[in-house]
């Protein structure tokens, strides 16, 4: 049939797809880490003894306590975005599972395939529709044969009339 | 003769009686065929929705890159 080979090139077409987002996937996620460990570094507040650093968020980050739940904090959202985009390539879905983002490949799959199967119903119930008037055709023909005999028959019966 | 007659009208209500019966078949498929292509039209404007959306995250990943 030339519904499967249309899955088929669905799914070659996801797999490209997927290739080029890992792809961008990997490259944002080194963008993004190299751009937060900038950040960390420059308010690092370094030694305590040697502090050359005086940005404005030295101001809030003033002690290593909180930069270290800051790092902690950088590191679980970079692992996070990690794991996303891996889902997201994987299941087409990524883990936050945004309504309207994510298509899941076999959703597109079975929808082709449930619209093939409405199409062979339709096509089915046409041929039906005429084998039925066919037969009613024939019905109708049969029954036009009877009262042709009948009216046949009748008209023998009747004096005069030879059959 | 009027065996004949009676097996010939048998198999006529027969065929009668076959072809009402393939006219509700016809009937019910039809219904249930316009519910599922309801259901497959619906499915689908959600699907090219989300894929629409799907290019659009994906076309901000490459501008990003």
């Amino acid at each position: 049939m030339s519904e499967a080979p249309a899955g088929v090139a669905i799914q070659g077409e996801e797999s490209r797809d997927g290739i080029g987002t890992t792809l961008v996937g990997v490259i944002a996620l080194i963008a993004l880490g190299y751009g937060f460990y900038r950040l960390i570094r420059a308010v690092d507040p370094g030694h305590l003894e040697a502090r050359a650093d005086h940005g404005v968020l030295e101001l809030i980050v003033d002690d290593r306590t909180t930069l270290t739940l800051i790092r902690l904090g950088v590191i679980a959202f970079v692992a996070y975005l990690g794991w996303s985009v891996f889902m997201l390539v994987r299941d087409g879905r990524p883990v936050t599972s945004v309504a309207g983002v994510g298509v899941a490949e076999a959703a597109r799959v079975a929808q082709h395939a449930g619209e093939a199967a409405v199409d062979q119903v339709r096509r089915l119930e046409d041929e039906l529709a005429e084998a039925n008037q066919n037969v009613e055709f024939l019905l109708q023909y049969v029954q036009d044969l009877q009262e042709g005999a009948t009216s046949g028959d009748d008209a023998a019966d009747q004096p005069g009339n030879t059959p | 003769m009027a065996t004949i007659d009676n097996t010939r009208d048998r198999h006529l209500g027969e065929v009668v009686a076959d072809v009402k019966h393939s006219r509700r078949v016809l009937e019910d498929s039809r219904r249930e065929r316009l519910a599922l292509e309801a259901q497959l039209r619906s499915s689908g404007s959600a699907l090219r929705q989300s894929s629409r959306r799907r290019g659009r995250l994906f076309g901000l990943l490459r501008i990003a890159r």
